[in-house]
């Protein structure tokens, strides 16, 4: 066991040999998992112009790619998967993004799991620019444009 | 449920060995009723974040169909964006009722003057309590969902003295998008005036230990709600709700900007003197559902001597490490579960060591840090409060006292939680009837939110699980279809895992009439027998919640609890 207390231990040991029965072998191992962090890193951004070959937007698990809407474009470089996060497609300008359309991305291409994938902070399409991600990486979710706080004063603090 | 009193039922809860029978009902005879406050955090159907809070009058006397009338009250709801109560007066609260089960399970129905609220002004929300004074709560009307608690409104006088909070909830810096947003501090409050420090972490964006200076809080007025003034944005606004003398929950409520937050204030005590010494041997959580994470685990601390490194391999506890005292940085080793469900790199971690460093000034105000290894988490503000103050349920002075609140501060994580002393991770203790719930999020059919609450029972030995739990999954979540439902239940084995303190609960099966089932690897993270935190680790959902027991139904009184009722209170 790797998880001591000094006080509480022999607890620990009664409670493993009270219950060392088949079952808890299915209990997960101890991990000392090192993910390393991945960071947006707004300095490796660019800027990339492609073709809508597929809008995904709830990728399944058999799709194994990042939870959250997608455009699989064609560049000029090859295929682009382009990750649109969570709230992308609450912005009626990305949600009506079909097939076939021209689009201009700007992120940063990173690699999840061995496949290359592109984190998308703005899409630009039919002349709008639409922002799914803020400058740290975090998806962000549009404001509904149907609110009445028209008096927007550089956000408030608490 | 035939007619009579609060007291009746509690009564009745107390005999059947289902509720705890001490606590100080405030169901008194002669007394015609009692304000509670609450608050709740979540999703609704037009923004991403929206916040609650408010204090609400129930009557003791029951109405002819068995409920207790809704008789008064008032809140303010903000979801940042296309709905938020009118200021300065909030939403009037004009009716509605408790409807609530001898097993604690209960439907609370809010009427309010507010068309724009809930279904046109009617709010609904289920609860489960543990005890008489307190119980968790989600909004299960379709409208929105969230997770937040209601206590027993102990004090309705302006608060004093010194205090520690957090808040979270989505804020805009452009006015055209919401990033997620995370608070905390420490403040002192003397005849109204506020004077402290907070950490900010908006979207990514930090800003440590920023002074608060010319804030004031207004008196109260008769639910107890008062207004924040004097922040720094000509634009802020705060109401605040009295839960006791030394609690407070807070709402933003900005008319003008495109914020909304909502958060609690714990007291610090009389004589506030804290040290690195005040975080012992620990279970912390903290998640954030915009953010789209949780995690749970625990801590055990020791005095940093500059010779006690950290081994690459074995224990990760150094035998003999002196226990941590003083104001200076101290060490920690650690073990959680952590589901970073939306993060650049999605990481779902099990069970994993890592270690880190805090450090905690007389004032409470203190950072933590964790060193690589679980997940994107590094940075945290820590913020001490009283060490007679139960956080989870306010209103309890008997178990898991102590701690402090916490808050992320990192570039791609936002999130609050709380650090809660670890006293008793025996695991016959880990038994009885527990209320619990969970705020999370999955990817399945929608990237939304949803919430449950349950009324378990562990039984020991054998860590059985059921229970009965009511879905709020508004957004399609779970499934391909809205679901809302207090007929699901859950069904598993709690497993002490390799580490003393924790349990697996793989799978735990969620059951209903409308749905197949769904199994889900969770941990659990004993602070006591009293106070537990889960968190699920699957790479499709994850939840984060609590698990509070039923008081006198645990443990060495676990033969008198009886099995959960069969259905949740309608």
């Amino acid at each position: 066991m790797k998880w001591r207390f000094p006080v509480l231990g022999p607890f620990a040991v009664l409670a493993l040999c009270l219950f060392a029965l088949p079952i808890y072998a299915q209990t997960a191992a101890v991990t000392t998992n090192s993910a390393v962090p991945h960071r947006y890193d707004i300095t490796k951004e660019v800027t990339l112009t492609g073709t809508v070959s597929n809008v995904v937007k709830t990728p399944t698990r058999e799709m194994k790619m990042l939870p959250g809407s997608h455009l699989m474009l064609a560049t000029g470089s090859g295929k682009l998967d382009a990750s649109l996060g969570r709230f992308a497609m609450r912005n009626q300008g990305v949600l009506a993004i079909t097939a076939g359309q021209q689009v201009q991305v700007t992120g940063v291409v990173t690699t999840v799991k061995g496949q290359q994938v592109f984190v998308t902070r703005l899409v630009q399409v039919n002349g709008h620019t639409y922002k799914v991600r803020n400058e740290h990486g975090v998806a962000v979710a549009p404001v509904s444009g149907k609110s009445n706080r028209s008096a927007y004063t550089n956000g408030g603090q608490l | 449920m035939k007619r009579g009193t609060l007291l009746v039922v509690l009564v009745a809860l107390c005999v059947s060995g289902i509720a705890g029978c001490g606590g100080g009902s405030i169901f008194q005879p002669g007394v015609k009723g009692s304000d509670f406050t609450f608050y709740a955090i979540g999703e609704d159907q037009s923004a991403p974040v929206y916040c609650i809070a408010g204090v609400v009058s129930i009557a003791n006397n029951a109405s002819k169909d068995g409920t207790f009338k809704v008789t008064g009250g008032v809140q303010d709801y903000n979801n940042g964006d296309t709905i938020i109560s009118p200021q300065p007066s909030g939403d009037t609260i004009t009716g509605g009722n408790l409807s609530i089960g001898s097993n604690g399970t209960a439907i609370l129905t809010i009427i309010t003057n507010n068309a724009a609220v809930g279904v046109d002004g009617t709010e609904t929300f289920i609860a489960v309590f543990p005890n008489s004074n307190h119980a968790l709560i989600t909004q299960f009307d379709g409208s929105a969902t969230s997770s937040g608690s209601i206590d027993l409104q102990t004090s309705k006088a302006t608060p004093s003295g010194s205090f520690a909070f957090t808040s979270a909830g989505a804020f805009s810096t452009d006015g055209e998008s919401f990033a997620p947003a995370a608070f905390g501090g420490v403040f002192t409050v003397a005849s109204g005036s506020v004077s402290g420090s907070v950490d900010a972490n908006i979207g990514g964006t930090v800003n440590r230990d920023v002074a608060i200076t010319g804030v004031t809080f207004t008196k109260p007025n008769r639910f107890g709600r008062g207004t924040v003034n004097g922040l720094t944005s000509t634009q802020s606004n705060i109401n605040y709700y009295v839960v006791g003398p030394e609690v407070v929950r807070f709402i933003d409520v900005d008319s003008a900007t495109f914020d909304t937050a909502v958060g609690s204030a714990y007291g610090q005590g009389p004589n506030p003197n804290f040290s690195s010494g005040t975080i012992g041997q620990s279970v912390f959580s903290f998640s954030n559902a915009f953010t789209g994470y949780a995690a749970a685990g625990q801590i055990f601390t020791f005095e940093d001597e500059g010779t006690a490194k950290p081994a690459a391999k074995g224990p990760v506890v150094r035998d003999g490490a002196p226990v941590c005292s003083g104001t200076s940085t101290c060490l920690l080793d650690a073990v959680g579960d952590l589901n970073e469900l939306f993060a650049e790199n999605p990481v779902q971690l099990v069970q994993t060591e890592f270690e880190g460093s805090f450090q905690v000034p007389s004032n409470g105000f203190g950072t933590m840090t964790f060193e690589e290894g679980f997940g994107d988490t590094a940075n945290f503000g820590i913020y001490a409060v009283d060490p007679t103050l139960n956080i989870l349920d306010p209103n309890d002075t008997t178990d898991t006292l102590g701690g402090a609140l916490i808050a992320e501060m990192d570039d791609t994580l936002i999130g609050t939680g709380s650090i809660v002393p670890q006293s008793d991770i025996v695991v016959a203790d880990f038994s009885g009837n527990y209320a619990g719930g969970g705020q999370g999020v999955s990817v399945q059919f929608s990237a939304d939110e949803f919430d449950f609450l349950t009324l378990a029972t562990v039984t020991e030995p054998g860590g059985g699980f059921t229970g009965l739990v009511g879905v709020s999954d508004p957004f399609e979540v779970l499934t391909d279809s809205v679901i809302l439902t207090t007929d699901a239940s859950f069904t598993g084995n709690a497993v002490p895992s390799q580490i003393a303190g924790r349990y697996d609960l793989n799978p735990l099966a969620l059951s209903a009439p409308e749905f197949d089932t769904i199994n889900m690897a969770v941990g659990v993270y004993q602070a006591s027998g009293q106070q537990l935190f889960w968190v699920e680790t699957d790479s499709n959902t994850y939840f984060g919640g609590s698990l509070e027991q039923f008081p006198g139904t645990g443990g060495a009184d676990a033969k008198k609890a009886k099995p959960n009722a069969t259905k949740w209170q309608h």
